[in-house]
């Protein structure tokens, strides 16, 4: 079972970069890459050590959650109900995506869910494969200007 | 941004995360994920949770129907008053133009000048002819709308 920290924490640092990134294509790019950079390895401690210590799949993603809402009031981003609603969005994203990487996995190459956790090249493959999905969707979102909080410029 | 936007997006990003998170918790039970606490202490008040998020779903995207309605309204109501407020000027226009023909009539009479006055009255009735027709679609707005666009036109030397 991995629950090595010297293993997760250097590879769980890119989980948050990720994110805020998204955060980022959603927001108008409100977040710079210094400010994503710096809090990356904040979080990818909360988000590690969550995981290993608690036990609790649903209160490690709820902290991680409460972690991210904190970054962003410490960017001073926007107002609370923009924090949360970015942090909500960006975390169902990321949710979905790693459902949809698992299963396609275990379509695609008939690798059963349980030997990701035991196998840890099969984990690092998993968490590559979520990661790049997941800066695709935000490259999208990006090109798309899915601006949630802004007003669409009128022309003329 | 309106409020009640912020709120709707806020409500369905919730609802969203919650869904995404009760099913992700199930696929997480048969990759090992290491368990330690009971899960089924935490799944039953995160499933209330999400049928709630579910019905204020539900109000927050009819109370943004209704904002949206009520925008709508308010920018017609506007356009209307400018519409109204262009007739007035018009209006006042008219009347000071009505008010120095009939000066300069007055003006004509008193001086039994009639040829002059005859063709001063025929110029006048023929310009009257020419001016802007009134319009009559049934729809009072629509009247005030054409009557304020074509009197525009005319004074610009557009044909309308």
């Amino acid at each position: 079972m991995i629950d090595n920290l010297f293993f997760l924490y250097p590879i769980g640092i890119l989980e948050p970069a990720v994110i805020l990134f998204l955060i980022h294509a959603l927001s108008n790019q409100q977040l710079g890459a210094k400010k994503i950079l710096s809090a990356s390895p904040f979080l990818a401690a909360l988000a590690v050590s969550t995981r290993v210590f608690l036990g609790s799949y649903i209160i490690s993603i709820i902290l991680y959650t409460l972690g991210l809402i904190i970054v962003l009031t410490a960017f001073r981003y926007k107002g609370l109900t923009e924090r949360i609603t970015m942090s909500f969005l960006a975390f169902s994203i990321y949710l979905v995506i790693e459902f949809l990487n698992i299963k396609a996995i275990e379509v695609i190459w008939n690798i059963a869910p349980r030997q990701f956790m035991e196998d840890p090249l099969l984990y690092l493959f998993g968490f590559l494969s979520h990661m790049a999905a997941l800066v695709i969707v935000a490259l999208i979102v990006a090109r798309f200007n899915v601006f949630i909080f802004e007003e669409p410029l009128r022309r003329g | 941004m309106a409020l009640y936007y912020k709120i709707a997006m806020l409500i369905c990003a919730g609802q969203v995360f919650l869904l995404a998170l009760v099913i992700n918790n199930s696929l997480m039970k048969r990759t090992g994920f290491p368990l330690i606490l009971n899960q089924e202490i935490l799944e039953l008040p995160l499933g209330i949770t999400v049928f709630f998020f579910n019905i204020l779903v539900i109000f927050a995207v009819k109370n943004l129907y209704f904002s949206s309605k009520e925008a709508e309204q308010n920018k017609i109501d506007r356009l209307k008053m400018e519409q109204l407020e262009k007739q007035y000027e018009l209006h006042r226009q008219h009347k000071h133009d009505f008010k120095n023909h009939l000066n300069v009539i007055a003006g004509l009479a008193r001086k039994n000048d009639h040829e002059r006055l005859l063709d001063y009255l025929s110029n006048y009735i023929n310009h009257l002819e020419k001016d802007i027709p009134a319009f009559k679609t049934g729809l009072k707005e629509m009247d005030i709308l054409l009557y304020a666009k074509s009197a525009e036109a005319h004074s610009k030397g557009v044909e309308f």
